[in-house]
């Protein structure tokens, strides 16, 4: 088998807080095969943005990512990389679409511009070429009158089309992977549905690898092939998409499912996590999910959960599971 | 008969509409109309959701019927009483009787008054307490009904999580008794196992005080879930109501159809939502013309662009499309 495209190995972010560095992400592990979509799924405040921006080398002062954490991407480590690096990397190979992209276009410039400004950054094209090319990838993305739109301004386009602009400029350089942080959470429903397909036309038409963030676990079913679940900053269950929205395993998945309100529920209660997630200076020495697990018992509070394979391709780090699977 | 069999509250053509001001002079150029003839009702007891994309209209008619935006006009019969027509002091008592929950319980918290205050400010605003010490047992009463300690009811709402401040703003829109609550996607804003809490909270409360709730929401799965009876509304109009198994199993309208078609599932055996309305939604400033759907609906016919679609109805509810009038007839 060949090599993954991206490892991420241990990989651990930090922040200060009174009583020295709390890890907001804390030795987290997963890879990314060529042509592969794996979600990142979690509640706010897992830890899954962060965990993407560590491998953006976009970590907002005065956090940091350790020094024990390996990232390689294509045969690059990216922790040892210089700012130069970074650069021709970001936006080139690597891209990423935000959730709001009111914030992360320019007000001022048109926006066709700033798709070209992103061509024109990394691959040295005259003007008439870039913008040919923007006016193609407008037409490719469902941007009606691509020629008119190319010279409007980001306020006067609808949520879904400024969506479309970002996508566009995300994958103009033809990226390895593609970072899609909840992409499609500020968008409605029909628009979202447009959105979706997309991103599975380009998945397909150009192979894209895609890291897809999100806490919406339909989304995840509609565009993941494996799917890793965070809680706490830690790593809780991994596996595809079938075996982890079928049968999950670790008790947090497994609550979080549960919760999901749809028809088969009517009439049921449906399933409560009880409590909230504690503070990160507050989580819990060995299982971070502890305080709200209906499963927890006597080792849960103390010891880090071991890591069990609860499939050929799935695994789950927890204790009650490890118990009764007789290990 | 069932529980569900007298009306609670009916709307007739209810209009809300906004001006759009240009100019030096601040000249009314238009009108945004946010809602434009809104008939809902609502019985007792139950829980009509009014669903939308952002921009339908859905929050302000939450607004309207609480009169915190004036109508422009259209009635609201509550119990037939016109709430519209009455005049501020009359409408004193349904501000007791209508209540609202809000989705950013962040914002709709006042920063400086401690939780006790907040939700003790309605029980005093309408007599409803005898001294302090009458407040303060209310209040842990309250705070108990929603699960929250009421030992924690002098600190401030920064001190709470977001699930515990909606926690604080139901006990503070139930501390008055109302019958009715309108709740604008009051769960939207909260990670999935928190909003589990409170909707089985909400559920729960509605069981035991015979609440009636206008469950304001963009989330089909909460409706689906949750809904008794179903308004679809798109840029200012309901398109579509009836009794939410058969919205969900039969929908006439085709912009209901494009709604259920692209919410996508957790079913791991289903994947592959389908797009089916065309484009994004227009803006309520300049609706489309005739059918305010037409631009985007797949089936869409030669008047569509031209004519307003009436109100169809069925036994089962009502369709603003022409292709509803043909299968009724």
């Amino acid at each position: 088998m060949s090599k993954p495209l991206l490892e991420m190995q241990n990989v651990s972010v930090t922040f200060p807080s009174g009583a020295g560095r709390v890890a907001v992400v804390d030795e987290i592990s997963f890879s990314l095969d060529e042509g592969e979509v794996l979600a990142l799924v979690g509640e706010s405040g897992c830890g899954k943005t962060m965990a993407a921006l560590a491998l953006m080398r976009l970590i907002p002062k005065p956090g940091r990512a350790e020094k024990t954490s390996r990232i390689t991407f294509d045969g690059k480590d990216v922790m040892a990389a210089s700012v130069d690096d970074m650069r021709a990397l970001r936006g080139y190979d690597l891209s990423m679409i935000f959730q709001d992209p009111m914030t992360c276009l320019n007000p001022v410039v048109r926006v066709g511009d700033q798709v070209v400004e992103a061509i024109r950054l990394h691959e040295s094209v005259s003007y008439g070429a870039a913008r040919k090319r923007t006016i193609e990838l407008f037409e490719r993305v469902g941007i009606p009158d691509a020629e008119q739109r190319f010279s409007t301004y980001p306020h006067l386009l609808s949520g879904g089309l400024k969506q479309r602009v970002m996508i566009s400029m995300a994958v103009a350089t033809k990226p390895r992977l593609l970072i899609a942080d909840e992409p499609t959470t500020a968008l409605d429903v029909t628009v979202q549905a447009q959105i979706l397909e997309l991103l599975r036309e380009l998945q397909r038409d150009l192979g894209t690898t895609i890291l897809l963030i999100t806490h919406d676990f339909a989304v995840v079913n509609e565009l993941a092939d494996r799917v890793a679940v965070m809680y706490a900053g830690k790593m809780v269950e991994k596996g595809t998409r079938y075996e982890l929205l079928k049968m999950p395993r670790h008790p947090y998945t497994e609550g979080l499912l549960g919760a999901i309100p749809h028809a088969a529920q009517r009439g049921h209660e449906l399933n409560e996590i009880e409590g909230v997630v504690p503070p990160p200076a507050l989580w819990p020495a060995g299982c971070r999910f502890t305080n709200r697990c209906p499963k927890a018992f006597e080792p849960c509070e103390g010891t880090l959960p071991p890591r069990i394979e609860t499939s050929g391709t799935g695994v789950a780090w927890c204790h009650a599971l490890a118990k009764a699977s007789g290990r | 008969m069932n529980k569900h069999d007298t009306l609670l509250l009916r709307t007739e053509g209810l209009s809300t509409w906004f001006p759009i001001r240009r100019g030096l002079l601040r000249k009314t150029v238009g009108h945004v109309r946010a809602a434009d003839g809104v008939n809902i009702k609502i019985r007792r007891g139950e829980t009509l959701a009014l669903v939308g994309e952002s921009g339908c209209g859905k929050t302000t008619v939450g607004k309207t019927i609480l009169r915190l935006v004036e109508a422009t006009s259209g009635r609201a019969f509550y119990d037939d009483v016109d709430l519209m027509a009455l005049e501020p002091g009359a409408f004193h008592d349904y501000r007791r009787r209508l209540q609202i929950i809000m989705q950013d319980p962040a914002s709709s918290l006042d920063p400086r008054m401690t939780v006790r205050d907040s939700i003790g400010e309605g029980l005093r605003a309408f007599g409803m307490v005898s001294d302090d010490e009458d407040l303060t047992r209310q209040v842990a009463e309250l705070m108990q009904l929603v699960s929250l300690d009421s030992d924690t009811m002098h600190r401030y709402p920064h001190e709470f999580s977001g699930g515990q401040r909606q926690r604080i703003c139901i006990a503070r829109a139930l501390a008055p008794e109302p019958e009715l609550i309108v709740c604008d996607e009051a769960v939207s804003a909260l990670d999935v196992s928190i909003q589990a809490q409170i909707l089985n909270l909400l559920e729960r409360l509605q069981a035991e005080r015979n609440l009636t709730y206008l469950f304001i929401t963009h989330d089909l799965g909460v409706v689906r879930y949750f809904a008794d009876r179903v308004a679809v509304m798109y840029l200012g109009r309901i398109v579509e109501d009836g009794p939410a198994e058969r919205i969900f199993s039969e929908p006439r309208h085709p912009y209901t159809r494009a709604l259920l078609a692209s919410a996508p599932s957790i079913d791991p055996e289903h994947r592959g939502v389908e797009p089916a309305a065309l484009g994004d939604v227009p803006s309520p400033a300049r609706p489309p013309s005739g059918c305010h759907y037409h631009p985007r609906c797949p089936v869409r016919l030669g008047r569509c662009d031209r004519d307003v679609p009436p109100e169809v109805n069925f036994a089962d509810g009502m369709s603003r499309c022409f292709l509803s009038e043909e299968q009724e007839s």
